[in-house]
């Protein structure tokens, strides 16, 4: 039985509630969606939380899973739309950061940086991810950790097919460079 | 380039984390034991489940549901689960009439019924116009209901309201048949969907393919076919025109010039910046902040005077994220903004239009611009009475019933919506939406084509077939006229092409054994099939087709790239006639001149990895005798922006040269082992030839000549720094003597097309 199927079992038997199935099912991929989720926020309290959010979020959503062999593309969707929603509020606060006094900043705006181990502590991929863009960011993470292919991606994010594999192999591309400058 | 993607992929799939205490297995596995009712009941709500109606990534394609479940019981209840192809005609009237009546007596009878009712699925095979062409499966399901979750009772009160609502129109019909047909068709998808709680997997069948002895034709009426779209726009000899799929049928593109003056849009700043240009020497005329608060810009066109706007709005930005928002309860809008340039070039706006749904494509002919947009509706919101929950709007009024079209076995609450809009006398003269998806859209100088791959909802795979559609236009008037089905998918529009009276199309499929072949087909403009060539090329899939009048160009590859040259003169017997076998393949087929075939495309080793790119001259001047003339491998460049969009394509037909943008990624891994392995062929040509610092965006132009072959007459870095430059939003022109290159939001530079030395430059 390859991971699909028991995947699409545990699926079926966390529908009928059974929570141990659903833990079974998240320890497939939970190692994951961590890292999809640390790679796009660049932040490990945040990735943390968003994590917990989309695992509760998918065992009190999980009759809406329609296609039980889709377990993966349906968790990271979700884990996707809270990140997206996450970014979308950081670009918000390093606007607000212009118009706010220091003081403020250091109270109100708990920002990227705290909370962001330095530069020794995280591994090469975490550094590799944080010179993308955002958008590149997702779609790495999306193909990578998600399984994703390009027209997934594409239908997803609303994007031709070409360019997101173009943009793929950018992205990968940059990647390799910066892992390359650093040894 | 593959393996060294595939190195980093690893590297980045592995790498080791430490995940936190807290989202261990069994502290997880204790939360979710933990939550209260109400907790699992708001959680269960969340926005962030991905909303049913429309599919995920792993669900398959946004449209294109067909035939499971619910509808397919639909379709075989009133017996009309097999397609049409010989009177689709009649289709167009009188089935969606018929159908609305079964769909309602049907659903009727499902929602009286309720518990356990058993569907059939019938799928047909691929339509052989002759013998043992069918295959009906037979899928019976046993209705979830029994055990559908908890969740769904509290929806019982809607269903309730939903069942009077059907009924009352059953029993008292309404004025707006369309209307009532789209409708019962959300409403029997959001049935279909609440009920997907079991279901058994059937694997289908799909296509039974009947081995057909291919035989070469002895005779060859000589070829007098001409390119059947060229580079340019003749009626404006002194510039360069976006690179179309049509010739006559104009394509919008993210930069534009009318020869006097050159557009482009930053995204950055937001504005449209626009430069006049002579001889070579650019000047900033200003920029204009053309969108509204939460409107983005997807690309434009210059008419006359005039320059449209294509982009999208989205009234509820806050709550929308910029690309994922498809997937919320759409409340997007396509807009087309006309501005006036007379004067020295400064856009000022006279006319806004909108429509529903994501801008997905464009076409203008003769001054009519055709807008396609896809809307997708929220079955949760659908209320009978409330039109603009289930119909599509044009400038804010519903599209009129008899514009709504609901395909028989269409599955989906997505619809096409079309537009055609004179642009000079400033008003919508046809608009339609067909309820149905589209991936692949193609038009032709009479027809629009929308085709969508199908989608398979009883093993959740895409199926080996896809639907297609044409609606004719002429002057602002669009007409739906046939619809079908063919075997396979298109690779893209170059895959299928109208010619005298006839369809071609070229796709890839598997057979029944799980083996990929391609197959040529020709239809009838009723899409009824006229012949077929099946069984070519095993276990490879088509990269780029070009039919130029009567005769057709495809490549299929898996590690070397035959180029197949197919006679069809003769549109019942279509002819293979030469088939060439090269290493690498082309992605990009362009006619150059009599009787030769431009391909750009990649180099690949003996195992199909891609490694550079490649551009070859194919001789196609006798069909029976193709050859390729001359090769050259661009070993700096890895990725090419005309690959992937046809539009960043610079050919100009006046001296033969063209040129696109191209990335170079740089040689920093030639001296380790794993990439001497992996290219162990072109490692020698790869050091002898390759610029190995070359890194980053560049603009390339060649020449070709018999004798000489390909001749590189220019090579630039994009920008100041190429090495972030965006090879895919970079367009040349020429206008004049003077080639331009334009980068969005990163400027404009200028070359003497005599020695291709900078003459200009304005950031």
């Amino acid at each position: 039985m390859d991971d699909k199927e028991r995947m699409a079992g545990l699926v079926r038997q966390a529908k009928n509630g059974d929570a141990h199935s659903f833990a079974l099912l998240y320890e497939m991929i939970y190692a994951d969606l961590y890292r999809a989720a640390l790679y796009m926020l660049n932040n490990p309290e945040d990735a943390e939380n968003i994590v917990g959010d989309t695992v509760l979020d998918a065992y009190a959503g999980i009759t809406k899973l329609r296609d039980e062999t889709a377990f993966r593309g349906w968790i990271f969707r979700i884990l996707s739309n809270k990140c997206k929603r996450m970014m979308k509020e950081y670009i918000s606060r390093r606007e607000n950061q212009t118009t706010v006094s220091m003081d403020e900043l250091s109270e109100t705006v708990p920002d990227n940086r705290i909370g962001v181990q330095s530069a020794e502590n995280k591994t090469v991929a975490e550094q590799a991810f944080s010179i993308l863009s955002d958008e590149e960011k997702g779609i790495v993470a999306l193909i990578i950790y998600g399984e994703y292919d390009s027209g997934e991606v594409a239908e997803q994010m609303n994007m031709n097919r070409n360019t997101v594999r173009s943009k793929y192999s950018r992205a990968l591309s940059k990647m390799r460079d910066f892992i390359g400058s650093l040894s | 380039m593959e393996n060294r993607d595939n190195i980093i992929e690893e590297q980045i799939k592995n790498s080791n984390e430490k995940i936190p205490e807290a989202l261990r297995p069994e502290n997880i596995e204790r939360k979710i034991a933990a939550m209260s009712p109400e907790e699992l009941n708001r959680r269960a709500g969340s926005v962030d489940i991905p909303d049913q109606t429309v599919s995920s990534g792993t669900y398959g394609g946004g449209s294109g549901l067909e035939s499971a479940g619910e509808m397919s019981g639909i379709n075989s209840g009133m017996g009309s689960g097999k397609k049409n192809h010989k009177k689709p005609s009649v289709a167009k009237i009188v089935i969606p009439i018929i159908l609305a009546a079964c769909l309602l007596l049907v659903c009727g009878i499902g929602i009286g019924l309720g518990v356990g009712r058993h569907r059939i699925d019938e799928i047909q095979s691929d339509t052989e116009a002759d013998k043992n062409d069918k295959t009906n499966v037979t899928v019976e399901k046993i209705d979830g209901e029994n055990d559908t979750a908890e969740s769904d009772k509290n929806k019982d009160k809607d269903k309730d309201k939903e069942k009077d609502d059907s009924e009352k129109s059953g029993l008292f019909g309404s004025k707006y048949k369309n209307y009532d047909l789209a409708y019962d068709n959300m409403l029997a998808y959001k049935k279909y969907l609440k009920n997907q709680v079991n279901y058994d997997y059937v694997t289908d069948d799909v296509v039974e393919y009947a081995e057909e002895a291919e035989e070469v034709g002895a005779t060859y009426s000589k070829n007098e076919a001409t390119a059947s779209a060229t580079g340019a726009d003749d009626a404006t000899p002194e510039y360069t025109d976006t690179n179309v799929r049509t010739e006559g049928v104009s394509e919008a593109d993210i930069i534009k010039t009318d020869g006097r003056y050159i557009y482009e849009y930053d995204s950055y700043t937001e504005h449209l910046y626009f430069y006049s240009v002579d001889d070579g020497k650019i000047t900033k005329e200003g920029s204009v902040n053309v969108l509204d608060d939460d409107q983005t810009f997807s690309e434009m066109y210059i008419y006359n005077d005039k320059l449209i706007l294509m982009g999208n709005i989205s009234e509820d930005a806050a709550s929308n994220y910029s690309y994922y928002s498809y997937y919320y309860p759409s409340n997007n809008k396509t807009t087309i903004d006309i501005y006036d340039i007379s004067d020295k070039g400064e856009p000022k706006l006279i006319d806004s239009y909108t429509q529903s749904g994501w801008y997905d494509s464009s076409r203008m002919v003769d001054g009519i611009l055709y807008t396609f947009s896809y809307k997708n509706f929220d079955t949760e919101e659908l209320k009978k009475k409330k039109y603009e929950t289930y119909i599509p709007e044009v400038d804010g009024k519903l599209i009129d019933d008899e514009d709504i079209i609901v395909q028989k076995d269409t599955c989906n609450t997505t619809y096409v919506v079309v537009t055609a809009l004179d642009v000079d006398k400033e008003e919508f003269t046809d608009k339609m939406a067909i309820l149905g998806g589209s991936d692949t859209l193609y038009v032709s100088a009479n027809n629009i084509y929308l085709t969508d791959r199908s989608y398979n909802w009883n093993d959740y795979t895409y199926k080996d077939e896809t639907k297609i559609v044409r609606i004719s236009y002429d002057d602002g008037e669009m007409e739906y006229e046939a619809n079908g089905t063919f075997p396979g998918y298109l690779n893209d529009d170059y895959s299928i092409d109208e010619y005298d009276g006839y369809i071609r199309l070229v796709t890839s499929y598997t057979d029944g054994s799980f083996n990929r072949y391609n197959g040529l087909y020709i239809y009838d403009m009723d899409l009824s099939k006229v012949s077929v060539i099946k069984n070519l090329a095993e276990d490879e899939t088509i990269r780029s087709a070009r039919f130029m009048g009567k005769t057709g160009y495809f490549v299929t590859f898996r590690n070397t790239d035959p180029l197949f040259a197919v006679d069809l003169s003769d549109p019942e017997n279509p002819k293979i006639t030469d088939y060439l076998k090269i290493p690498g393949f082309s992605a990009y087929l362009h006619p150059y001149g009599d009787g030769k075939l431009l391909g750009i495309g990649y180099d690949t080793d003996e195992w199909g990895f891609t490694n550079c790119l490649k551009l070859s001259m194919f001789d196609i001047s006798d069909p029976y005798d193709i050859k390729e003339e001359d090769t050259k491998v661009l070993y700096d460049y890895q990725d090419g922006s005309v690959l992937g969009d046809r539009n960043a394509f610079m050919f100009n037909d006046k001296d033969g040269t063209f040129g696109f943008s191209a990335y170079a990624y740089g040689y920093s891994y030639i001296e380790e082992d794993w990439f001497k392995e992996t290219y162990e062929d072109q490692y020698d040509d790869i050091i002898e030839n390759a610029d190995l610092n070359k890194e980053g965006g560049y603009y390339i132009v060649f020449d070709y000549d018999e004798r000489k072959g390909f001749t590189k007459l220019m090579d630039e870095e994009l920008g100041e720094d190429g090495l972030y430059a965006d090879i895919y939003s970079t367009r040349g022109i020429v206008i004049g003597d003077y080639l331009y290159i334009v980068n969005s939001g990163m400027g404009i530079s200028s070359y003497d097309t005599d020695n291709y030395k900078l003459v200009d430059e304005c950031y």
